[in-house]
């Protein structure tokens, strides 16, 4: 599908969809890592700054290629989901070929790093971040109450 | 002797933090025995003192080993531990201070709880992995994706909870003593405290469900 929208209107728009999806993203790592405290009997799972490094770098990472394909799709006449689909798969064989790298050198490690569950879930996490971002409107009272309760969480961590 | 947390950057790999201890033995070299484990560790120069460097490491099944998955073993002395340890104490580039984003390692003192000296501190740390070494030997622990179950950060911090250190008896603030600044997974889980207080027989399985 290619974006009619006007390049004025496209910035708040890609705007207000980047803060929701990354504020979305924030609130199912948080579910995640209460559920892991839950069955490792953690207290206090949220109190730390694991989960919300995991879960900024996890949505700068997914972020890269929705913006290149908004961008992409509206300066050219390649369709959004054309463009994503190609620039998803060009950031995970980059991944794929640094951790090839990673891999090769003595002492590495990789298998004990957090990068290594991206790199197995690299793409079903690139499929699932199309429809978050790019579906409904831009503007919602859903993606309203997601950055909202992300802002409690992230507030919630850094006094704790 | 003085007995410290260390944290470090994981090699080659931009995302993540390993812990690891360094009990400072002071100006010449001494040996330690694992009698258990029968294993002899001998200090090591770290900047202008000699000390132990100990860690557990994700360690791979070797050709002879009964197991198909990758350990969390007892590894002193590792390359990157020492190199950061020497970094933190003596101020000279560790092996990893090249890679991207890289932050120094983080140290925390480990005082011994009143009643305890040093001495006996750093003693029951050595006493507790050599009841590790011999009890993960037989009920080996397998090694997990991060952030989903017990790894190198339980190590230490499972350890931290059966020696006498003196530690927050309250709850957040012990979770502070062991959470580094970086994503050091699974600091706040921990590994069963009958892999280091004893031999057991049987020990309980951990992370079974990664086997």
């Amino acid at each position: 599908m290619h974006s009619t929208k006007s390049g004025i209107s496209l910035i708040p728009d890609t705007l207000a969809r980047a803060v929701s999806t990354t504020a979305l993203l924030f609130v199912i790592v948080a579910l995640v890592a209460v559920l892991r405290g839950l069955s490792q009997d953690i207290s206090y799972p949220l109190a730390s700054d694991d989960w919300y490094l995991v879960a900024g770098f996890l949505s700068v990472w997914c972020l890269v290629p929705a913006l290149l394909a908004t961008v992409t799709s509206a300066f050219s006449k390649v369709s959004r989901s054309k463009s994503y689909m190609l620039l998803g798969l060009l950031q995970v064989i980059l991944l794929y070929a640094y951790s090839y790298h990673i891999a090769k050198q003595p002492g590495n490690e990789l298998s004990s790093s957090p990068l290594i569950l991206l790199v197995y879930l690299a793409i079903p996490v690139a499929a699932i971040y199309y429809p978050l971002f790019f579906i409904g409107k831009a503007f919602s009272k859903f993606r309203l109450a997601v950055v909202l309760i992300a802002a409690l969480l992230l507030t919630y961590a850094t006094i704790a | 002797m003085e007995t410290y947390l260390l944290a470090r950057d994981l090699n080659g790999v931009p995302v993540g933090r390993h812990q690891f201890f360094v009990i400072l033995t002071g100006d010449s070299q001494q040996t330690f025995r694992l009698s258990h484990a029968n294993q002899t560790l001998s200090s090591r120069r770290i900047g202008k003192q000699y000390g132990l460097v100990l860690g557990a490491q994700n360690v791979n099944p070797s050709g002879s080993s009964s197991t198909k998955f990758n350990r969390l073993a007892f590894v002193p002395f590792e390359r990157a531990d020492l190199s950061c340890a020497i970094e933190y104490f003596a101020g000279e580039p560790s092996v990893l201070s090249g890679q991207f984003g890289y932050q120094k390692a983080e140290a925390r003192r480990i005082h011994p709880r009143q009643g305890y000296t040093e001495q006996q501190l750093a003693q029951a740390i050595l006493t507790a992995i050599d009841f590790y070494v011999v009890n993960e030997g037989s009920q080996p622990i397998a090694y997990p994706p991060p952030w989903f179950g017990k790894n190198s950060n339980s190590w230490t911090n499972s350890i931290l909870d059966v020696v006498p250190a003196d530690l927050p008896n309250d709850a957040k603030a012990r979770r502070k003593l062991g959470d580094f600044n970086g994503a050091d997974a699974a600091h706040d889980v921990r590994i069963h405290q009958m892999y280091f207080k004893g031999l057991c027989k049987p020990c309980t399985v951990q992370n079974p469900a990664y086997r």
